[in-house]
């Protein structure tokens, strides 16, 4: 007893201790969040509540922006915010189950030649945008000497060039095309590594107890353990898609977009913040985009998260 | 493809007219030369014919004819003036000479001549104007040019520099400014090019002579001419033969520094620092300017002076430190001593490359040393660049380049601008010779090489010799297998890579001849001079220290003052750097107002900076639309409100105010020009029969020809930005006479019937008349040919000139292209430029506009300028708003007229707080009209919603009208015709 109580008390000092090197530990973490995170979208949200013109003191002026943004800024309703939920809804499933499918091929040949592919599968996403952009931008160029244009012409499949960026029909699918290209990032990797990191042992005794094919192997064994980081592929990969707006105004040349074509929120963001100088109409709109994503990541949290 | 082999015939017949303008001397040449075909080396200026001709006739040549100032007997806007500046000459009776000054001036003299003669002319003058650019006359003889070079020669002034150096801020000595020498000079008439090895040479005929000197430009006096037939120089043996009593000096030792000149005949010539420990004048840390640079001191014709000191008469050596590194390449310069040369030899002395500083005393082929007699007392020594050896090798580069062009103009002729990979050719149908001229082409590129690598010694080494070989390969690759060239055209004449580009790169390279000189020696035979590059150790201990320094050093300290006024740039470091030595040496120490100047590299920066309360005092080479954002939020000091705003006004043209103006205040200075002109390919139009076009009219004329082999025309609404800013909408806009305001700007007017004509043009041109929709690089398309007229900017400007070697001399400039209004063609364009402003919350405002206003007046502007080129290269062209300053820079006469004509017409784009709006609108109505065949009305209706509804929110904003729509006070738009109520306007 005497010994027990002894113990009890020095495993709580141990906590306690514990707690006070935790803590100091996580204390260069929590402030930069604070700093960089916590009040800046704390800022924004204030910010959203004003008339801000960058250069005068900002003036409150309650939810008049949000009441603008809704029922006066017919291109943020009619255009915008249906551009954007297409742009992410296409590139967003499509760019994580190509990133899943890619890494679990990947995983399926040897070392050696994992690693080269890998590398040139991830390296676009580490391209800048802009660098990026010059080079697509050849490519869709809209006269003879653009490179897809040259092609097709040559195969006689159209008789005149296509102006690729220019034209408003085509420019949200180059945008989604030129996206999905760069989307294999950080969540692609992630979720190579976990596929790679599965117990092989655990598929031997699945094909002792009669598994039979690779689609099971997937579904039964792939997936659920490697859960974590499907987790956090598709967090990535939801808020890359909301965040890489600014490839339509790289493509087109200039913000806007022609006809707001590939206009999404975050160039309209760019817009009212630094061409029409409305900082709090910019942060009302950052605000709503802050929302969008939350609301998107806890569909995500749903489906991937661990129930416990 | 038939159609295009029927117009073959009149394509063949090529005519060859005489270009009317004295700038496209060099055509001339090559004409002459395709007229001589069975002299390919011989196409200098027709009068070198005429010399073997006269040569052996009775001339002696120790005459000399002079004409006075009282000898000629027709006159036109010149004056007669008797304060001459001290003009003295043997002639005792000259107390007035001729003053010439205005356009149009010319004096004319008549003569008897005895019998047929050769003669130079060479004349007195006295510069009287402080401009950088050299005076400018022609010269007819008996009422004719008698060839092109005539219409155009340059008499250079002299100028002079401190021997001391001042320094800037961190103890670094700054290029001096050049002073023009106070003296008369005396000059003879030389080609433009300065390549003939002597001057020009003019023939008189027996009987009564006239010759008429015309000005071109400059300001002068004219003293005596001089005709006198062509000097030549006695042989070396001869010339030591005139000295029976001079004896070698044993061991005197006089040094001069490069840098210390006497004068120098260009600007563009200029000193350096090297670094290196046996370069004298020598510092650690600070830079000295101890060097005269190479890079400047290359070009024919440039020539500098030192004075020496001789002790002793007698015979010395002459031996110069000299830096050559450009591989396998010799240097050429011609020594003149007194103004003379001293023998013929002289003309031509070679440097040798190296790649370390090295001693070279002047000698001959065998490596003995020239002596040259120098009297006791003062003499002048003058070096200047002499590649006249290299001149039948450049011409004949530059023919041949012309004569590809020709050929690949003729194959593209016959076999359109779309070459079909699967189609055969039998090239020699149409084109029977081509064989014969591939083969001259390759015999003639064989002659060049060698003679260079006879001149030079040089091997393939030689980035001369190197080019020349890959494009003889290419050619006579293509010569094997003529038929394969319509499928490789490109490489004859593409834009890389191709024959003609490798030709083109060198033939500049070709009369080049840099130098670096550090310190010359006039010395005897045994004098020792000093050690000529440091040892090993020396070197890298010399580094350390130079390591160690460097932590004491200001100039790597970042230190603010709060009395510094301090001035953001957006701009590269060169032109910043530049910029703050300029204001250390000619602003700070005038006015006392210390400047700091900081590279700005993003515009954005201003904005986050002004809401932190951090921003500078003045930001400059910001986007001319800038000012503006920040004028109506109250950011931007009003400069109208300095009472002699309206004089620096004056200083530019009243149209690039126009996007600086808000309601009644003025709030930024125009810094940089951009010019919108039309840029066409004089080779093609020519060939095609095609006038320049002066309407959108004429272009819309000109277009079924040239769509007809494949090429199309370039407007700047074809650029590969989807968004078409103003700069690309308002000039059709203007020049219709069109608005996008309505007067009170509180609606957008696209419905104004003006500018909807506007609109219909710039719509039409796309889909009635097919103009490319998007072109990638008008720049490239431009040099394959495929685009050879179009419009384009300043950037294309120096492109063109600088980078696109292959088309050099082949491609003009012209107005842009535009309306008739009330018989005169409208031609407004907005030039949207870089412009200056200050910040409301400036301490030092008086401060702040005394240095704007010395940064935008003519002088320093044009200082700016000259110091860029000179310190940069020709590529830092300068494209100042200060009309003066514009006009005397030293840029190509013809380019510049067309300019200056063209920036008349600058109208810029007056903004409202929602114009962006109005912009993308604009954008978005030729977009929608254009790519999905929406009806014009209809793309203008729905815009006209969208924009007003953006114009009513922000006029509300800035509390123009109430949420009613009623105007509290009136919003007042500036306009081209009412703009003197702001600014002065006899710019």
């Amino acid at each position: 007893m005497d010994w027990g109580q002894r113990m009890t008390k020095k495993i709580s000092f141990k906590k306690y201790r514990d707690g006070t090197t935790g803590a100091l530990f996580v204390l260069p973490y929590v402030l930069a969040f604070l700093v960089f995170i916590t009040i800046p979208v704390l800022m924004g949200m204030l910010l959203s509540l004003t008339y801000f013109n960058l250069l005068d003191a900002p003036r409150f002026i309650g939810l008049t922006n949000f009441i603008s943004i809704f029922t006066a800024d017919s291109a943020f309703m009619q255009q915008i915010v249906p551009n954007t939920i297409t742009f992410a809804v296409v590139v967003g499933p499509v760019g994580y189950l190509l990133g899943f499918f890619l890494a679990w091929l990947l995983a399926q040949i040897p070392h050696r030649l994992r690693t080269i592919l890998t590398l040139i599968i991830y390296s676009p996403s580490l391209t800048a945008g802009v660098a990026m952009a010059v080079m697509w931008r050849i490519i869709f160029s809209g006269d003879e000497a653009g490179y897809l244009n040259a092609i097709l012409l040559n195969l006689n499949l159209i008789d005149s060039p296509i102006q690729w960026l220019a034209n408003p029909e085509y420019l949200m699918t180059i945008m989604i095309v030129v996206t999905l290209w760069s989307s294999m990032g950080i969540g692609f990797l992630a979720m190579l590594a976990g596929v790679l990191n599965i117990n092989p042992e655990l598929f031997e005794a699945a094909y002792v107890d009669g598994m039979t094919s690779k689609l099971q192997e997937i579904f039964y064994i792939t997936i659920p353990s490697m859960k974590p980081q499907m987790l956090f592929g598709a967090v990535m990969s939801l808020v890359a898609t909301f965040n890489a707006g600014s490839i339509g105004v790289l493509l087109s040349g200039q913000n806007p977009t022609p006809q707001n074509a590939g206009q999404l929120i975050v160039t309209h963001i760019d817009d009212y913040g630094f061409i029409r100088f409305d900082m709090g109409y910019a942060a009302a709109l950052s605000i709503i985009l802050l929302l969008m994503v939350y609301l998107f990541s806890k569909v995500a949290y749903r489906l991937f998260g661990e129930k416990d | 493809m038939i159609h295009k082999v029927i117009t073959l015939a009149p394509f063949l017949a090529i005519t060859f007219s005489l270009p009317s303008s004295p700038i496209l001397i060099q055509q001339s040449s090559i004409h002459q030369h395709q007229e001589n075909q069975d002299q390919p080396f011989d196409i200098s200026y027709d009068i070198s014919h005429t010399i073997h001709q006269f040569q052996g006739s009775q001339q002696t040549h120790d005459w000399s004819y002079t004409l006075t100032p009282t000898m000629s007997q027709r006159q036109s806007e010149v004056t007669f003036t008797s304060n001459t500046y001290g003009y003295q000459v043997d002639h005792p009776s000259i107390n007035q000479v001729w003053q010439f000054e205005h356009d149009h001036a010319w004096i004319e003299y008549e003569f008897n001549v005895e019998s047929d003669i050769l003669v130079q002319l060479s004349l007195d003058f006295f510069a009287l104007d402080t401009s950088i650019r050299d005076l400018e006359l022609a010269i007819m003889v008996n009422g004719v040019y008698p060839f092109e070079d005539a219409k155009q020669l340059t008499f250079k002034k002299l100028w002079v520099t401190p021997h001391e150096f001042a320094t800037d801020r961190y103890q670094n000595e700054i290029m001096p400014k050049a002073e023009r020498s106070q003296t008369w000079i005396q000059q003879a008439a030389y080609d433009s090019q300065r390549l003939m090895e002597h001057p020009l040479l003019w023939r008189l005929t027996p009987g009564l002579n006239t010759i008429r000197l015309y000005r071109l430009s400059g300001t002068f006096l004219l003293g005596q001419v001089y005709l006198q037939p062509l000097q030549v120089a006695p042989s070396y043996a001869s010339y030591l033969n005139q000295f029976p009593l001079g004896v070698l000096q044993s061991d005197t030792l006089l040094t001069y520094q490069a840098e210390h000149l006497d004068s120098r005949n260009s600007l563009l010539t200029r000193f350096n620092t090297n670094r290196e420990p046996m370069v004298s004048p020598f510092a650690l840390i600070e830079g000295k300017l101890n060097v005269l640079d190479g890079a400047t001191y290359q070009t024919p014709g440039q020539i500098i002076s030192y004075e020496i000191e001789v002790p002793a008469s007698g015979f010395y050596h002459l031996t110069w430190k000299v830096l050559q590194n450009r591989i396998q390449t010799k240097s050429f310069r011609r020594l003149r001593i007194n103004g003379d040369v001293p023998f013929v030899e002289a003309n031509a002395l070679a440097f040798s490359p190296s790649r370390q500083w090295q001693h070279q005393t002047l000698s001959n082929h065998d490596g003995i040393p020239y002596r040259f007699y120098f009297e006791a007392g003062t003499h002048l020594v003058s070096l200047e660049v002499n590649v006249s050896q290299f001149r039948t090798s450049f011409f004949a580069i530059q023919s041949l380049m012309n004569d590809i062009n020709s050929l690949s103009l003729a194959i593209k002729k016959i076999t359109g601008n779309t070459i079909d990979p699967n189609r055969d050719w039998d090239l020699k149908t149409y084109l029977p010779t081509i064989e014969t001229e591939l083969d001259q082409f390759v015999t003639s590129l064989d002659q060049v090489s060698t003679h260079w690598i006879n001149t030079m010694d040089a091997n393939q080494q030689s980035d001369v010799i190197a080019s020349l070989a890959i494009a003889r390969r290419l050619l006579s690759t293509l010569r094997n297998d003529v038929n394969s060239i319509p499928r490789r055209i490109e490489t004859l004449s593409g834009s890389s890579g191709s024959a003609l580009y490798r030709l083109g790169i060198i033939l500049p390279l070709m009369i080049q001849s840099p130098l670096t000189i550090d310190q010359f020696y006039v010395h005897g035979q045994s004098a020792i001079l000093p050690q000529v590059e440091a040892g090993f150790f020396l070197t890298i201990w010399v580094e350390i220290q130079r390591f160690f320094a460097s932590f004491l050093s200001d100039q790597y300290r970042d230190s603010t003052n709060p009395d510094e006024l301090v001035v953001w740039v957006s701009r590269s470091r060169q032109f910043v750097n530049l910029m703050q030595q300029m204001v250390d040496a000619q602003f700070t120490p005038i006015t006392g107002i210390p400047v700091r100047i900081n590279i700005n590299p993003n515009e954005d920066k201003l904005i986050l900076a002004s809401s932190a309360g951090n921003q500078p005092d003045i930001a400059m080479g910001v986007a001319g639309w800038r000012p503006y954002d920040f004028a109506i939020r109250n950011n931007v000091y009003d400069l109208s409100t300095f009472s002699d705003f309206k004089e620096v006004s004056n200083r530019f043209y009243p149209g690039s105010f126009l996007q600086l103006i808000y309601q009644d205040g003025v709030f930024g200075l125009p810094e940089t020009q951009n010019f919108y002109l039309l840029f066409y390919r004089q080779d093609i139009m020519e060939r095609l029969n095609l006038e320049v076009p002066s309407t959108w009219d004429d272009v819309i004329g000109i277009l079924p020809e040239l769509q007809r082999f494949g090429m199309n025309f370039y407007s700047m609404l074809s650029s590969n930005n989807a968004f078409k800013a103003f700069v690309q909408t308002m000039p059709f806009i203007r020049q219709f006479g069109g608005k996008i305001f309505s007067d009170d700007g509180l609606r957008a007017a696209y419905d104004d019937p003006k500018t909807i004509e506007a609109l219909t043009l710039m719509t039409d041109l796309f889909t009635t008349y097919s103009l490319p929709l998007e072109v990638g690089s008008f720049y490239n398309e431009f040099r394959y040919g495929r685009l050879p007229i179009g419009v384009g900017d300043f950037g294309m400007y120096i492109s063109l000139l600088h980078a696109a070697p292959e088309i050099a001399g082949l491609w003009n400039i012209a107005p842009l292209p535009g309306v008739m209004q009330d018989g005169e063609v409208n031609r407004s364009f907005d030039g949207s430029s870089t412009s200056a402003m200050m910040f409301q919350q400036t301490k030092k405002p008086n401060e702040a506009w005394t240095f704007m206003k010395w940064w935008t007046s003519a002088s320093t502007q044009l200082d700016y300028a000259e110091s860029l080129i000179s310190a940069y290269g020709p590529e830092y062209l300068w494209n100042s708003s200060n009309i003066e300053a514009f006009e005397e820079m030293s840029w190509d006469e013809q380019h510049r007229q067309t300019i200056l004509n063209q920036w008349e017409w600058i109208n810029d784009t007056a903004k409202t707080p929602a114009s962006y709006m109005v912009e993308r609108e604009l954008s978005n109505i030729w977009n929608r009209v254009v790519f999905q065949g929406v009806n014009l009305r209809t793309a203008i209706e729905d815009s006209l919603i969208i924009a007003n509804k953006e114009i009513r929110r922000k006029m509300i904003e800035f509390r123009f009208i109430d949420a009613q729509g009623n105007v509290l006070k009136p919003y007042i738009l500036p306009t081209k015709e009412t703009i003197d109520l702001w600014i002065g306007v006899n710019g």
